[in-house]
């Protein structure tokens, strides 16, 4: 879900880059008021786990594709939305300007979907599911969140050669449609689900008993 | 403790693996300009789509696939800077800004050890946090 710039036209990463300003305002906002101090060197560590977790790709063996855990999950369930969406916004800001794993223009649409649209997904599995079996529910938590990313990030791509095309109507960005796309993207990220949903589980375990 | 192991199991892990998942690329100038794309632990971006855009008109110059190894190529015939596109169904890819000046020698770019930028990355990561720690105990 590294987007390089030129795959996404102005007319989505502009308005993206408003809302993910406002989102940004917000979060920054609520986590002054809400954040304890005690968490804090937690939430440091994690969001590090995370930036480790997107830089190790995970060979699938079909495709030739490559992909990688997050960490979405466990951010989402330990700290909350509004958190997540920080820590993993600073986490692909750094790997895009740091390392040139996805794009500038890009960025806001990545955070939007990633780092907004995991952990409300997760969080709201969680919910969800919690009253069946509470390791379950972490588990379909980090794997939803992964997935449910992935289909956001593929909607928008899917979503360039209907708004953004030449005279002649040839696209001007990312030139595959929804058809070719989200299968593309959602089904490697379902196989990564797996991953994601056990570092969640384990993760918050982990947490759990120190807490103890 | 336990934590603090993990966390160095991640770092290590990270720094040996070095990274697959991102997208580099080498440009060979000449009268044909050849551009090697691959992902960031040396796997080509093979048979993977890819077009050129002229500096002149901002129009389409060349399209096609990239070979088993990851190369195109295409012959500039103008000074300026020439965009090339390379799309993956999946999202990933890479967008390549190739100046190219009237004698065909192409300046040398700035390449940043991707290494340093992930221990940076780390560095950035905690040093905030704990900035943001100081801040709230204080």
């Amino acid at each position: 879900m590294h987007v390089p710039d030129g795959f996404i036209g102005p007319r989505t990463w502009l308005p993206a880059a408003a809302l993910a300003g406002v989102s940004t305002w917000f979060a920054l906002r609520r986590i002054r008021q809400t954040m304890q101090a005690e968490a804090i060197p937690t939430l440091g560590v994690i969001t590090a786990c995370s930036f480790g977790l997107m830089l190790i790709a995970v060979p699938l063996p079909f495709g030739g594709a490559t992909v990688h855990a997050t960490g979405v999950g466990l951010l989402a369930l330990r700290f909350g939305v509004t958190t997540a969406y920080l820590a993993i916004g600073l986490v692909l800001a750094l790997q895009a300007f740091l390392l040139g794993d996805g794009g500038v223009t890009s960025l806001p649409v990545s955070a939007l979907c990633l780092g907004l649209g995991g952990p409300l997904t997760a969080v709201v599995t969680h919910g969800l599911l919690r009253r069946v079996n509470e390791r379950l529910a972490r588990f379909v938590a980090g794997w939803s969140a992964t997935v449910v990313a992935a289909l956001l990030t593929a909607l928008v791509l899917g979503l360039q050669p209907l708004v953004a095309v030449d005279a002649a109507g040839e696209p001007l960005f990312f030139p595959f449609g929804w058809r070719t796309v989200v299968p593309a993207l959602v089904l490697p990220h379902a196989v990564v689900g797996v991953l994601e949903g056990l570092i969640t589980v384990m993760g918050l375990d982990r947490w759990r008993q120190e807490e103890r | 403790m336990r934590c603090k192991l993990t966390v160095l199991a991640v770092m290590v892990f990270t720094w040996a693996d070095s990274s697959a998942h991102g997208v580099i690329h080498e440009i060979e100038p000449g009268k044909t300009y050849h551009v090697t794309i691959s992902y960031a632990n040396g796997t080509p971006l093979a048979s993977t789509a890819f077009e050129v855009r002229s500096p002149v008109d901002g129009l389409v110059h060349t399209v096609g696939l990239t070979d088993d190894l990851g190369r195109l190529g295409f012959t500039p015939d103008a000074p300026g800077t020439w965009i090339v596109d390379v799309w993956t169904p999946d999202g990933h890819g890479a967008h390549i800004v190739v100046p190219v000046d009237t004698d065909s020698r192409l300046p040398a770019s700035r390449t940043v050890p991707r290494s340093g930028g992930i221990l940076i990355g780390f560095g950035l990561i905690l040093g905030v946090t704990a900035a943001f720690a100081r801040h709230r105990s204080s």
